[in-house]
């Protein structure tokens, strides 16, 4: 697979691995906030 | 071919006109739906609504043209989207239900205690002006699609695409909007994520079609699109600033007015990530799949209806058409439906002092439907801007307008009417006077615009800020 350039990589996998993770951080963040209201 | 994008237009008819049963006749019903829409229509209609022509043609054009850098507008939507559902949605759709907002124009007004109407007219003008242009984008697209495809004349093509919106949507109002826009939005997800990885994996497999793209031009694997230097930032910044217009955009924020609940906009944040992954993903590849297997188009914006027609057999072409039109129709059918409300109840209501029925209610939005309809016809037949330039500027005047005030407005109380009033005018003109210059070839006009909205809101509510009378306010 290493013939796959690292601009491929970074588009198509690690950003949108990446705003998945923040999506989820994000949400439980807010989560927790309200909680402790 | 036709047979499966006449079944699947069919299918939107039927649904678009049927839908107002569902809601009451009031002036809420036709532009709320009764604020009764869960997670998945409230997000997928979002998504649907945003990704328009301008993804399936102008983006798709511009990823053939460009390659993969193309692609720095990924973080930058998702980010924008994060932005908009994290942490506008929630805020905005508690202000809504606590004090029966109707729309973004008629926030302001409640938010900024503006008794003088000033604020909602000229939020009414700035929609109406941004999304008659926004709106001539979609026919174009929906122009280019028709005449790939059918070879029909392009006037021709604009003309059949505003009929068929226009029919349903002058019935029903917002529910057929969002209703038609849900099934809109699973053809094109389902197209964007199926069709460039079974194309890929038939032809290539992934390594090898990078490497032919890599081949074909190292520009279209390179992270600024051939260009270096200052101008590659300027491309690269401007790609990822689309994301800055998000909280701006009225169409989106009036879903978040008729969401049902905070568990609604909770759930929604997770799928409108998603479908942003999917569909910018999904219309690069395609981009570059065209670029591979049609490597001689003239214009690189007739490059997915194009991949349709030569490539796919007949029913699956069908279904890529109809996702292509979907995003048209779903786009152009919400801005139809802002712009029609702003012009009804931001201008003409504040206007004139008489008391209308619901009924009377529901005819002038029906007559100004059709009026804007009329005049982005024309703007589209003039044919004077490309689909990926038209929209971008529609979408960054709204965006500069009213982004940096939404969010002063949720997050401050020392905003003054008059900071919003020439926080809104500055964000515009900058906009327009920006995409007139020489300078719009290196920087988005979204980038000056809401920079100067924002020092224009702050300095002028601290100079005109009285205390007492913002105390009320909060």
């Amino acid at each position: 697979m290493g013939s796959i350039p690292f601009i491929a990589w970074l588009f198509y996998v690690i950003i949108p691995i990446g705003s998945g993770i923040v999506t989820i951080w994000l949400l439980n963040r807010n989560k927790v906030k309200g909680e402790d209201k | 071919m036709i047979a499966t994008f006449i079944i699947y237009l069919v299918i939107v008819l039927v649904i678009g006109t049927l839908a107002e049963r569902f809601v009451s006749k009031s002036e809420k019903g036709f532009y709320l739906g009764d604020r009764r829409f869960g997670p998945f229509t409230t997000a997928i209609s979002a998504g649907a609504t945003d990704s328009s022509g301008w993804q399936f043609i102008g983006a798709v054009g511009y990823a053939y043209a460009f390659g993969i850098s193309a692609m720095w507008m990924l973080p930058g939507i998702v980010l924008g989207y994060l932005f908009n559902w994290v942490f506008i949605a929630p805020r905005l759709q508690k202000f809504g239900i606590e004090h029966e907002v109707l729309n973004l124009s008629d926030y302001w007004e409640k938010r900024f205690n503006d008794k003088s109407h000033l604020l909602k007219r000229t939020s009414g003008v700035i929609i109406s002006l941004f999304f008659i242009a926004y709106m001539a984008s979609q026919l174009s697209a929906a122009g280019i699609t028709f005449e790939t495809i059918f070879n029909l004349d392009f006037k021709i093509s604009i003309l059949i695409s505003v009929v068929f919106v226009l029919s349903y949507t002058i019935m029903g109002g917002y529910i057929s909007v969002i209703w038609t826009d849900f099934i809109q939005g699973m053809v094109m997800l389902g197209v964007l994520l199926i069709a460039p990885i079974v194309l890929i994996l038939y032809f290539w497999g992934f390594p090898e079609f990078f490497q032919t793209i890599q081949a074909i031009d190292p520009i279209l694997v390179s992270y600024g699109g051939g260009e270096v230097g200052a101008v590659a930032f300027g491309v690269i910044i401007g790609l990822f600033g689309i994301g800055f217009a998000y909280p701006g955009q009225p169409q989106l924020l009036q879903r978040f007015l008729s969401a049902r609940d905070e568990k609604t906009i909770r759930q929604g944040t997770y799928i409108s990530v998603i479908w942003a992954v999917v569909i910018v993903a999904g219309s690069n590849l395609i981009g570059l799949i065209a670029r591979i297997l049609l490597p001689s188009i003239n214009d690189p914006e007739y490059a997915f209806p194009t991949l349709a027609m030569d490539l796919f057999p007949a029913v699956i072409g069908g279904i890529v058409i109809a996702a292509i039109f979907a995003a048209i129709q779903s786009t152009f059918s919400s801005q139809l439906m802002v712009a029609t409300q702003s012009i009804a109840t931001d201008i003409i209501k504040t206007i004139s002092k008489k008391k209308y029925t619901n009924k009377q209610n529901v005819t002038m939005a029906r007559v100004i439907m059709l009026v804007l309809s009329i005049l982005a016809t024309v703007i589209a037949l003039l044919n004077i801007e490309t689909v990926f330039h038209l929209t971008l500027y529609a979408f960054a005047g709204l965006g500069a307008s009213f982004g940096p005030l939404l969010i002063l407005s949720l997050t401050t109380d020392k905003v003054t009417v008059q900071g919003a009033f020439w926080g809104m005018i500055l964000g515009t003109v900058v906009t327009v006077i920006w995409k007139l210059s020489p300078y719009s070839v290196y920087l988005y006009e979204i980038i000056p615009g809401i920079i100067f909205s924002v020092m224009t809101i702050l300095l002028v509510s601290k100079w005109t800020y009285k205390k007492s009378s913002n105390e009320n306010l909060s």
